[in-house]
């Protein structure tokens, strides 16, 4: 359950500082131009900022001083706790996210880090969750010397170098600590079972998430050609799913494909995810296993490989047109071990990708793997018996 | 009697060139150069009086081009709610040349050179877009001019859409917090189209025809009823080539395009309505009609609402997310073409009644208006929307955005001014507009009350 306390801690970082309390600094901030948040995931903590040219001093000031110091005042916990549950609340609410959610149990065991608990679980996990527990996860993060700050845009180079002198030297005392070491885990698969309904009530949309695990890692070279493969299945208004599921049947309005969930550490999964009216979902279901079923056995052709890393390759230069965007990809290409200049050499990495590199991913990973189904809105009887009949 | 300005003047030193740009002869036999401000240059076609606005933005060899369509539900009647939504999910079916049946269809086409490409619609308007690397610009203008006057628009891609916006519908009414959203346009409102949903009301997307929507597209889609806009890593001189070669020969609408002309009755007397669904968490939304987003108080009504709810050392903040009352509280004024909301909505902390977060939410509204604003957090707001506007054009896709909305309020040059017009505001501005507009006998109030079964 150390997500929970992860998830717990990256809240409280924009709460107050040892110096400063949580008014003070967002006033500072304001005032600056600059704005900041955190976030977690199970291998690294991120911050991300920015700041209008002259406020990047005090935003970094800012940052590293939440990073180094944070009050944990237990009022202000009790408070973010609150907040989380009631975001916990309503994801529940979404027929979408339960859809998913559900596919990630059925698919992975709850030790894997994609793993997926209950709204009900993770409710009370937050509420066992003390301010000690936060303390020693902040503790055992600021002692990490793996840190990686990427600076994009107009950067008046003195102030920065001041706060980033500054800011280390808040870290000083700690001694350093253990590399983190991420446990390298392809497959963590466990079919409970093939379909599985989660009922809500009031939803009479339906959402759909489908798919099975994929044993590879971000940085396997398996991962481009597996990346592209699904991206030509349903990664955008012109894929085959899009094309065949939407444009020629009107069955659904969105319908898409991907991986998911791969990260350097451990193997993720790939997903199909289709909303679909009560009257469509068992034709629309079924049509897309069969586009799904075909593509897995027939592979891709030339032209649509060709077509789909021109794509990839387009729409990443156009994304990176801001510094923020910019700045993550780096970060990004820092974290995988490519190094900063993994913007430049992903189009690269996209090109080099052969018809016959992604027919064998297909071959490999894709084709005659069973699917786990996952439903989630209002079914009723009739429906869910047909559901599973299906199975 | 409180002081409100009419229309705000524009800004001679800042926002009009003093010269025009360098587009040589030719070009300006074909356009007039209107004018410029914050970078952003004005043109119209002669041929048509297609508006065009180009930017040179960036260093990257990016750019966006946005077409903006001054039609959007505000437009539509009775029996053919959700037309102009209809339209938008037609005109990606395409045009003789660019359609699926030839394996040219426009997201094939465009898609595959890389465009992230999309289209959205709103009260005021509908706006196509495509942003891509700039050596493609003629391929998005090529599509761009073709569907303006040659969609297809045919009954069998109409009913094959058709079940898809059902879809997005039905999907819409899953979601609680849209229907409130729905619930409180239709309560304050009892006139103006800005009553009904953008996508329409079901019954009139599972009826309407072909020939209807052909004769919304023939009345509304025109150049003379739309803005091009570039932003990017363009040249003046190549884009406005490109452009004039690809609109140029569309001729202007044959007739006037229509107005709207119904005005919301004033409301006298408070408005309160329930949506009790199946869900975990309450909500509380308020109403309370406010001007058109060209009159004059329309940026203080932003910076208001920044008081309010903009960031920890807000009001509302403070008063309802930081004492436990609310998980969150948030408002925001409505820039529209016509009369809009300013919209606050709370959600309940676990424990806490929709009528506790009520009487919060009207503490603070009272405080606001009895004591009016203090100097600081005036200059904080500024600061913030400041700030915020500068974050909010950090790409040629977020600048054609942002003047996307201007255009549909209906002057692009909202967009050049708004800092300058917001640095110029007063302690005065704010306290008065906090007493004009936040009137509890003209205000819709709703609840959105959980009921709780399980799952």
């Amino acid at each position: 359950m150390d997500e929970f306390v992860s998830d717990l801690l990256i809240r409280m970082l924009d709460k107050g500082t040892q110096v400063r309390d949580r008014f003070e600094i967002s006033h500072q901030l304001d005032m600056a131009g600059a704005e900041r948040s955190y976030a977690s995931t199970d291998e690294y903590l991120h911050f991300r900022g920015r700041s209008v040219a002259k406020g990047i001093g005090p935003l970094m000031d800012i940052i590293f001083e939440e990073l180094s110091a944070p009050c944990f005042d237990p009022t202000q916990f009790s408070s973010v706790r609150a907040q989380f549950d009631h975001a916990v609340l309503r994801s529940m609410e979404s027929t979408s996210s339960m859809a998913s959610d559900q596919l990630q149990r059925m698919i992975y065991s709850p030790d894997h880090p994609n793993y997926q608990f209950l709204g009900s679980t993770v409710r009370l996990a937050y509420s066992d969750t003390s301010v000690d527990d936060l303390v020693d996860r902040h503790e055992h993060v600021s002692r990490s010397p793996a840190f990686v700050l990427v600076l994009v845009g107009s950067i008046d180079e003195s102030a920065v170098l001041s706060a980033l002198e500054k800011g280390i030297a808040r870290f000083a005392d700690s001694g350093g600590g253990d590399p983190i070491t991420v446990p390298i885990e392809r497959q963590s698969t466990r079919f409970s079972s093939r379909t599985r309904l989660y009922s809500m009530r009031d939803k009479q949309n339906l959402d759909v998430a489908a798919g099975f695990p994929l044993p590879i890692l971000r940085s396997d070279a398996e991962f481009v050609p597996a990346y592209v493969a699904s991206y030509i299945l349903g990664g955008n208004f012109s894929s085959r799913l899009m094309q065949q599921v939407r444009d020629e049947r009107g069955l659904t309005y969105g319908i898409r494909s991907g991986l998911s969930g791969v990260t350097v550490g451990h193997g993720g999964h790939f997903q199909v995810a289709v909303t679909l009216s009560q009257q469509s979902l068992l034709e629309g279901l079924g049509v897309t296993r069969k586009v799904v079923a075909d593509y897995f056995a027939e592979g891709a052709t030339t032209a649509e490989v060709e077509q789909k890393k021109a794509t990839i390759r387009g729409s990443y230069s156009a994304r990176l047109s801001t510094t923020l965007s910019l700045a993550a990809a780096i970060r990004q290409g820092v974290e995988l071990g490519y190094g900063p200049h993994y913007p430049d050499t992903y189009r690269d990495e996209i090109s080099r990708v052969a018809v016959s590199d992604i027919n064998e991913a297909i071959a490999t990973y894709f084709r005659d793997v069973p699917m786990a189904v996952s439903v989630a809105g209002t079914i009723d009887e009739t429906t869910a018996a047909a559901l599973l009949r299906e199975e | 009697m409180s002081k409100s300005p009419s229309r705000r003047k524009r800004k001679s030193s800042k926002e009009v060139a003093s010269e025009d740009p360098p587009i040589g002869t030719e070009l300006a036999r074909v356009f007039d150069f209107v004018g410029d401000a914050d970078g952003i240059e004005e043109y119209r076609l002669k041929s048509n009086g297609l508006q065009v606005l180009y930017m040179r933005q960036g260093i990257a060899p990016v750019a966006t081009t946005m077409i903006t369509y001054r039609v959007g539900s505000r437009n539509e009647s009775a029996g053919l709610t959700g037309a102009t939504h209809f339209l938008e999910h037609l005109m990606f079916k395409g045009t003789e040349r660019f359609n699926r049946r030839r394996g040219t269809s426009i997201f094939e086409v465009l898609q595959s050179v890389g465009a992230q490409v999309n289209a959205t619609t709103w009260l005021d308007r509908t706006n196509y877009y495509e942003m891509m690397e700039s050596e493609h610009l003629s391929l998005a203008l090529d599509i761009e001019s073709d569907r303006m006057r040659n969609a297809l628009l045919n009954e069998e891609d109409v009913e094959s859409e058709r079940t898809v916006i059902l879809n997005e519908f039905d999907r819409g009414e899953n979601e609680s917090q849209r229907r409130l959203f729905h619930l409180l346009w239709s309560t304050a409102f009892i006139a103006h189209p800005y009553r009904h949903p953008t996508i329409g009301w079901r019954s009139d997307i599972e009826s309407v025809t072909a020939a209807d929507l052909r004769n919304f597209y023939d009345t509304y889609y025109w150049p003379n009823n739309a803005t091009l806009s570039i932003i990017g890593g363009v040249e003046r001189v190549e884009a406005l080539e490109q452009v004039a070669d690809r609109f140029g020969p569309i001729s202007s609408s044959p007739l006037n395009i229509p107005d709207v002309t119904t005005r919301e009755p004033l409301q006298s007397g408070e408005r309160r309505f329930e949506l009790n669904m199946s869900g975990e968490v309450g909500s509380v939304v308020m109403g309370y009609h406010t001007p058109g987003g060209r009159h004059g108080d329309a940026d203080a009504l932003g910076v208001l609402s920044m008081i309010l709810s903009g960031g920890k050392t807000s009001r509302f903040y403070r008063a309802l997310t930081d004492t436990g009352l609310a998980a969150y509280a948030h408002a925001s004024s409505m820039t529209l073409r016509d009369s809009g909301l300013f919209i606050l909505i709370a959600s309940p902390a676990d424990g806490i009644d929709n009528a506790s977060i009520e009487s919060a939410l009207d503490r603070e509204l009272d405080r606001v208006i009895q004591e009016g604003v203090e100097q600081g957090e005036l200059s904080l707001a500024k600061k913030q929307v400041r700030t915020q506007t500068l974050f909010g054009r950090d790409s040629s896709y977020a600048i054609a955005a942002q003047l996307n909305e201007a255009i549909a309020t209906g002057d692009w040059r909202l967009y050049a001014g708004q800092l300058d017009r917001v640095e110029a505001l007063s302690k005065e501005d704010i306290d008065r507009v906090a007493r004009t507009y936040l009137a509890k006998d003209a205000r819709s109030v709703g609840y959105l009350n959980p009921v709780r079964q399980g799952t």
